[in-house]
């Protein structure tokens, strides 16, 4: 390899984690006020779910380089569940205790992140995508007429020839049908 | 209550969640309050229907994967 060439090679892996960078700062910025919305509906508190915007989106900083990452929305709502109830365990030990320090609740350290989170949100998306190849056809197309091309009940219907009732009869069982596949985490 | 009777009436719950659900898309503003009363009932029902609204998401979002759905499409033909 000549110099120029190593100079190209050592140029592209440069453009790469650019371009990685740029896709993962995309991603956060477009969901952080989703993120915010939905800290807000779990916790009920506006200025908790600020912080733990804040937590989270500085937590996400890990996996910033991370090409292995399938996707940084469900990781972002993983690692924002896992704060929440992060939380609720601090306040109940709070009130067990009084002498706990506040410092509990206090952000973790980068290198602290549990890689937990990363395995429980892969085990889980995995699980869910065995679910959705395993639906019936009907089934799996009604959802994915529904959810991914976005189409409404009355256009699903048409297309696939069946009543509306029957396409919502399709979608409901189909999430149950995940429920079922990725184990009862209600809450 | 027994404990599998407890399953059953959680599987029960988890039923009508699901329906209420899958409608949500397409309700009338009566059907809308009529959901709205069921989720404020009773915290279980709001905690069934939270957690499959998540699957719901999930599984949309699964979906951007193109490798996935070239093979969903594939099956479904």
């Amino acid at each position: 390899m000549s110099q120029h060439d190593r100079h190209l090679a050592l140029n592209e892996l440069a453009l790469d984690a650019k371009r990685l960078r740029s896709q993962f700062d995309e991603a956060m910025t477009a969901h952080r006020d989703e993120l915010l919305k939905y800290l807000h509906r779990r916790t009920r508190d506006a200025e908790l779910a600020a912080d733990l915007t804040q937590e989270t989106l500085s937590r996400m900083m890990v996996y910033r380089d991370n090409s292995k990452v399938e996707s940084y929305e469900l990781l972002m709502y993983r690692v924002a569940h896992n704060l929440v109830l992060e939380h609720q365990r601090a306040r109940f030990r709070r009130h067990a205790s009084d002498h706990v320090s506040l410092s509990v609740v206090g952000p973790l350290r980068a290198d602290e992140t549990p890689v937990d989170e990363i395995v429980d949100a892969r085990m889980s998306l995995e699980l869910l995508k065995r679910a959705l190849i395993g639906l019936p056809p009907k089934r799996r197309l009604a959802f994915m007429l529904s959810r991914f091309e976005g189409m409404t009940y009355p256009e699903v219907a048409a297309r696939m020839g069946i009543s509306v009732k029957m396409v919502e009869k399709h979608i409901s069982k189909a999430l149950l049908t995940f429920r079922a596949a990725v184990g009862e985490r209600d809450g | 209550m027994g404990v599998s009777a407890m399953a059953t009436e959680n599987e029960r719950l988890a039923e009508l969640a699901a329906d209420f659900l899958a409608r949500s898309r397409d309700e009338t503003p009566a059907e809308r309050q009529a959901r709205e009363a069921w989720l404020a009932e009773d915290p279980r029902h709001l905690r069934l229907y939270r957690s499959l609204e998540k699957l719901d998401k999930d599984a949309t979002a699964l979906l951007d994967d193109p490798e996935l759905r070239a093979l969903l499409k594939h099956n479904s033909e």
